[in-house]
């Protein structure tokens, strides 16, 4: 009970400087420091996201963006959860894999969308692959780091107790290595987003990163806003939740 | 008694005929432990350093052993040798054990931050012991809630390591070493970080523990009156390499009241003549 309350107070506190920046733009824009055509006033941005948007098909956009990212983001840390345990456990695994992920890993995932739309084809499926590829790195690299800077007495403990190669997995390895997993999952959903937006620039036609191209290519500034704006709440609300599941998963952690 | 003698005696290197002899002595006179010339060597950058060499000794079921040391004389790593976490380049070790699959039953109380930090008090416990074939898993709440009790942490276990103190996570550590109730408990320094009132209370609840369970307890130090309050026989090692120095008695009456013990004149002695032992070791460090 108490913890909820504490979230709540916690979410609360986060709207805080968001909502100074708002007022504070909001000010400028109709006093005049602000050149409308291009920065038009908040007010003016959610009259056109809550009024006008929804008539432009937003929702729509906003659907299919969230499937391909969760698609992508999924299947991706799936993956690199399991890779980066896999090496962090097995030399021959590492030995075997790691020269690959640091040739590959610097590679800007946009950069190889062309080629995986020549695989995967123009529809959903280019894109989840190019998110699933961008959140895998991520989390294979943190987990992999989670894995290697265990305490090397936890080594010991197990095997004094014989403790069994499914247990020291399931029971010290992973939990173990969770702190970092997270900052790996919470890394992911965010490049998830940037991964999603710059991919339905091109070869879309649906989705947000569709939306705010089109509304550039017919100057609907306020679209692009409204867009840009759900980017952010999207951004928000992913990193929110991973926020909390952190709190509940990883409960012996010093908290901020 | 024992039928098979592959299952009585575990981790023999080699049979080196000149080892025999500690071989028939164990049989014979019930050692739980025996060290025979037992050496161990690391090749660090092509540099061959020698963490201890030429360790004999032997320690009785039942019996409390002192193994005291200046700080880098391999007392630490000779522990570990025991328990198996390291092998021995040298020499001979024979661990008993009364188990069938022939593993030596031991359970090691380390420096610190040994527990698990994910798992709350109670499941600390209960992991190691539901990993245990020998525990029946409808027994392990009770045997946990029984040990809790015997370290006076009961009401701390749904408590997580870091909301406890130093000295209860030590309690907790040492809950989890009798626990399983091993046959051998290895003692790595477990009260090193902690200041020297609660290190008195843990004394006194580890040596009420021995008393109460009997096992064999092979415990590290280089604090010379820990050693001689706990220990029937405290072993001086040398400074590095580390090598026995001289091993010595510790006659005095069990149960020990740890604060009266501190009176006594015999208690007093064995401090100064451990300490003069040390001082030699320091003076030949300087030296070097």
């Amino acid at each position: 009970m108490n913890s909820v309350r504490n979230d709540a107070k916690r979410l609360l506190i986060y709207t805080i400087s968001p909502a100074v920046l708002f007022v504070v733009w909001e000010i400028c824009a109709r006093a005049g420091f602000l050149d409308v055509r291009f920065f038009p006033a908040p007010s003016t941005i959610f009259y056109h996201l809550f009024f006008v948007s929804p008539e432009e098909g937003i929702v729509t956009d906003v659907i299919f963006s969230v499937y391909r990212i969760f698609a992508g983001y999924f299947a991706g840390c799936a993956l690199g959860m399991m890779l980066g345990i896999g090496m962090g456990l097995s030399h021959l695994l590492r030995m075997a894999f790691y020269p690959l992920i640091i040739v590959t890993y610097p590679i800007p995932k946009i950069a190889i969308l062309p080629l995986i739309m020549l695989i995967f084809g123009i529809g959903d499926l280019s894109k989840i692959v190019v998110v699933a590829i961008g959140s895998f790195f991520l989390v294979l690299m943190n987990t992999l780091h989670g894995v290697d800077s265990l305490a090397k007495i936890y080594y010991d403990v197990a095997a004094v107790y014989r403790i069994s190669r499914r247990n020291f997995i399931f029971r010290i390895v992973i939990p173990g290595s969770l702190p970092s997993i997270f900052t790996g999952l919470k890394l992911a959903i965010g490049y998830s987003l940037v991964i999603v937006v710059a991919a339905e620039f091109s070869g879309a036609d649906k989705g947000i990163g569709y939306l705010i191209w089109q509304s550039w290519e017919t100057f609907s500034i306020n679209s692009m806003y409204a867009g840009i704006f759900v980017i952010g709440v999207l951004g928000f609300i992913f990193s929110y939740t991973l926020d909390l599941l952190e709190r509940r998963l990883v409960p012996w952690k010093d908290k901020k | 008694m024992y039928s098979d003698a592959a299952c009585f005696f575990t981790r023999i290197e080699n049979y080196n005929p000149d080892h025999v002899a500690c071989l028939r002595m164990a049989i014979s006179e019930n050692f739980q432990i025996s060290c025979s010339r037992l050496s161990k060597r690391f090749v660090n950058r092509g540099e061959t350093l020698t963490a201890f060499e030429d360790i004999s000794f032997q320690v009785r079921s039942g019996e409390f052993v002192c193994v005291l040391g200046p700080s880098g004389c391999g007392k630490t790593t000779l522990l570990r040798t025991i328990a198996g976490l390291e092998t021995h380049t040298d020499g001979e070790l024979v661990v008993k054990t009364s188990r069938a699959d022939g593993n030596p039953d031991i359970g090691m109380v380390f420096q610190e931050q040994a527990l698990f930090p994910w798992m709350t008090v109670y499941d600390n416990l209960a992991f190691v012991l539901g990993n245990n074939p020998d525990f029946l898993q409808a027994e392990i709440p009770s045997i946990v809630n029984e040990f809790l009790v015997k370290v006076g942490l009961e009401k701390f276990a749904r408590y997580y390591p870091h909301q406890l103190s130093g000295g209860m996570k030590q309690r907790v550590s040492i809950a989890r070493g009798f626990a399983t109730r091993p046959e051998i408990l290895l003692m790595d320094e477990p009260f090193v970080f902690l200041d020297f009132q609660t290190r008195l209370r843990l004394h006194e609840l580890l040596l009420s523990l021995w008393q109460s369970f009997q096992k064999t307890v092979v415990f590290v130090t280089h604090d010379i009156e820990e050693a001689v309050l706990l220990a029937g026989r405290v072993i001086v090692m040398t400074a590095r390499p580390g090598k026995i120095k001289k091993t010595i008695d510790i006659n005095l009456d069990r149960p020990r009241d740890i604060f009266a013990i501190r009176h006594k004149k015999l208690f007093l002695g064995y401090i100064q003549t451990i300490t003069e032992l040390l001082k030699e070791e320091m003076q030949s460090l300087e030296i070097e």
